[in-house]
């Protein structure tokens, strides 16, 4: 990796709401490099949304507030600067595509007009220039159809929304897209469309990709590296070889049993027992304790941290870590 | 044989303009035919709007059937009237995707557990009582459970009252229509196990809907695929999975992502959209977006025949 573009140091994000404090994400440290795709998987309410919203600063306070931590972009701290300098960022530089198609677009605007927005807010140029560029954005994600600038988004398939979207994500270049869940409404013919779509935008425009998913089958397909989160923290982080081949934290383990495969034969699918702690009830000690097939004595009582198992392979797994630190710490 | 669908159709009206008159209509399930054998389980696959659950619905009645025949165990469901078909429901039950909307959140689960016994007038009181823990007990929760309201769970134990309520009148089929869909993975396989478990258990027959070609891969013994309201092709699973002869079943196959890097695929990628049920193409539905497509497929329908061994297809080619 050359340059990194986006840097996440131990970034604490708190709510604070009526029953006491939910930490959301907890101490979660991550990098993307120029030109990477960086996979963000985890089950609902582990977190990952909320650490890419709070790149963005989307992040609504009160209730939610960052509470330690930084999110370097590009040697900036957003979590610094003002909400008027972040706009500026916002959009320009990092660009975010949402799950729901439909949700994220203005209903009450036409597609020219979104798209032709974005550029008039960012960049000094005339409304015929803007729909130029609009036009040949909207030709890069496979939109060739010159009346489309007129349409409304109710007009347009959910594939359709999805390719106007990524346009308008890409419309400035960003250096960093975030892309949250980015397919999962969709069916699979469309996904496998927007997925390659997705793969030949990174390699034309060398734009590094943020991909936060719970699809496992995408993560493999997409992402150079996976950083796997549970309840509010990252448990394993590698690159996609390493984590389907020999995948180390008995929960992303547990997780890839979990699933059905196209090649298997039918036979009783691996279960994680029980389910996700509650927020406002974390255990002590491991976080995946509770649910852990190899849980030890001291996996009740203290927590493991985020540590090497081999170079570029982090864990966060008693199992690893040596049995000599374990005995000292537990006596 | 349990269960034979022939020929079934339905369509709903497009309502436009002041008067609400009439302006066209959509065909959601056109000409679907098929069976399900007792004990065994059909899986029904297919991508949003290929008319998979207005299927499953018709086939209980819930959305009336525009035309066709439904047989179950060898009586006609279409002829029977009103207070008859919900007698019948007692051996049909369904199972919902989103555990959120499908249980009242006024009841509690003792209630909504009891219901469908009250209705079908089974046993006492304090043997509704018994039976009700004794279904909790099955799907994984125990008694304590009884006396809490739908938002008082999780998704997948929400799930696992949905299905303890479509066994309590103990049916014969179940029809789930996405039972997994809104669940994640680790809680998803823990709702197939026990779905397996039951279906051993009580000799149950399935009919399984979903999207996810997967999970359906590893439910059913046997898999059909819908587009635009038309089975394209039905075979046994593996049959299905390793051999398929249709161009949309090879294109679906090929499209779903593999948690595995190191796997070779070769991906068809389809073209365009699916085009809208209320106006279909002309002869083969598919072929506007078929990698294969030949003249005789934009002028005459292709049949759903037997191409041997039980694998239907619908293609010319």
């Amino acid at each position: 990796m050359t340059q990194t573009v986006l840097e996440i140091a131990e970034l604490q994000l708190h709510f604070f709401t009526d029953k006491g404090v939910v930490k959301a994400v907890d101490g979660v440290s991550l990098e993307v490099g120029r030109g990477e795709v960086v996979g963000l998987v985890g089950e609902s309410g582990c977190g990952k949304s909320v650490t890419s919203l709070a790149i963005m600063g989307l992040i609504p306070q009160p209730p939610g507030k960052v509470v330690a931590g930084s999110i370097q972009f590009e040697g900036v701290d957003l979590t610094k600067i003002s909400q008027k300098e972040l706009r500026k960022i916002r959009g320009d530089q990092v660009a975010m595509i949402f799950q729901e198609p439909m949700t994220s677009l203005n209903p009450l605007f036409t597609i020219g007009n979104q798209l032709i927005e974005v550029v008039r807010i960012h960049r000094k140029v005339n409304k015929s220039e803007a729909r130029k560029q609009a036009l040949e954005m909207l030709r890069q994600v496979g939109i060739s159809r010159e009346g489309i600038l007129d349409d409304y988004p109710h007009q347009l398939s959910g594939g359709m929304r999805q390719r106007v979207m990524i346009a308008m994500a890409m419309m400035l270049n960003p250096k960093l897209l975030i892309a949250d869940e980015p397919t999962t409404a969709l069916d699979v013919t469309i996904q496998a469309q927007i997925l390659d779509l997705m793969k030949n935008l990174n390699k034309e425009f060398g734009t590094s990709i943020l991909f936060i998913t719970h699809d496992l089958g995408v993560v493999a397909e997409m992402c150079d590296r996976i950083v796997v989160m549970y309840a509010g923290q990252i448990v394993e982080q590698t690159d996609r070889f390493r984590l389907f081949r020999n995948p180390k934290h008995p929960y992303t383990q547990g997780l890839m049993n979990s699933i059905p495969k196209l090649e298997d034969k039918r036979e009783r699918l691996y279960s994680i027992p029980g389910q996700v702690p509650n927020p406002h009830q974390m255990p002590s000690g491991c976080r995946f304790a509770p649910r852990c097939e190899y849980v030890m004595d001291i996996c009740r009582v203290s927590s493991p941290e985020l540590l090497a198992v081999e170079e570029g392979h982090l864990s966060r797994c008693f199992l690893h870590q040596e049995v000599k630190e374990v005995a000292t710490t537990s006596t | 044989m349990l269960l034979q669908v022939h020929n079934l159709r339905k369509t709903f009206p497009i309502r436009g303009g002041l008067l609400g008159k009439q302006t066209g209509e959509i065909t959601a399930v056109d000409d679907v035919s098929f069976y399900v054998k007792k004990g065994e389980t059909l899986g029904l696959v297919g991508e949003s709007g290929c008319g998979k659950s207005t299927t499953g619905r018709a086939i209980l009645r819930l959305h009336e059937p525009t035309s066709g025949q439904i047989e179950f165990e060898g009586k006609s469901l279409l002829a029977l009237n009103e207070e008859e078909m919900r007698k019948a429901r007692r051996d049909l039950q369904m199972v919902f995707q989103d555990p959120f909307a499908s249980l009242n959140p006024r009841q509690k689960v003792i209630d909504i557990l009891e219901e469908p016994l009250i209705v079908h007038g089974m046993g006492n009181s304090k043997e509704r009582k018994e039976q009700v823990h004794e279904l909790l007990h099955l799907v994984g929760l125990n008694q304590s459970h009884a006396m809490r309201y739908p938002h008082q769970f999780s998704g997948g134990q929400r799930q696992r009252i949905g299905i303890a309520r479509a066994l309590s009148t103990k049916p014969k089929l179940i029809v789930a229509d996405e039972p997994v869909s809104a669940l994640d993975v680790s809680i998803q396989s823990q709702v197939l196990n026990l779905m397996a478990d039951l279906q051993e258990k009580f000799e149950l027959t399935y009919l399984f809907i979903a999207h996810d070609l997967s999970v359906v891969k590893h439910i059913s013994d046997r898999v059909g695929v819908m587009y635009l309201g038309r089975l394209v092709e039905l075979a046994d699973r593996d049959e299905l999975y390793e051999k398929p002869l249709h161009p949309y079943t090879q294109a679906l196959l090929s499209a779903v992502p593999v948690p595995d890097p190191d796997a070779q695929k070769q991906r068809i990628i389809l073209s365009g959209d699916v085009p809208s049920p209320a106006n279909p193409p002309k002869g083969c539905a598919f072929h506007p977006r078929c990698p294969h497509v030949m003249d005789i497929c934009r002028e005459v329908r292709p049949e759903f025949t037997d191409q041997g061994g039980g694998h239907f297809s619908a293609c010319h080619l």
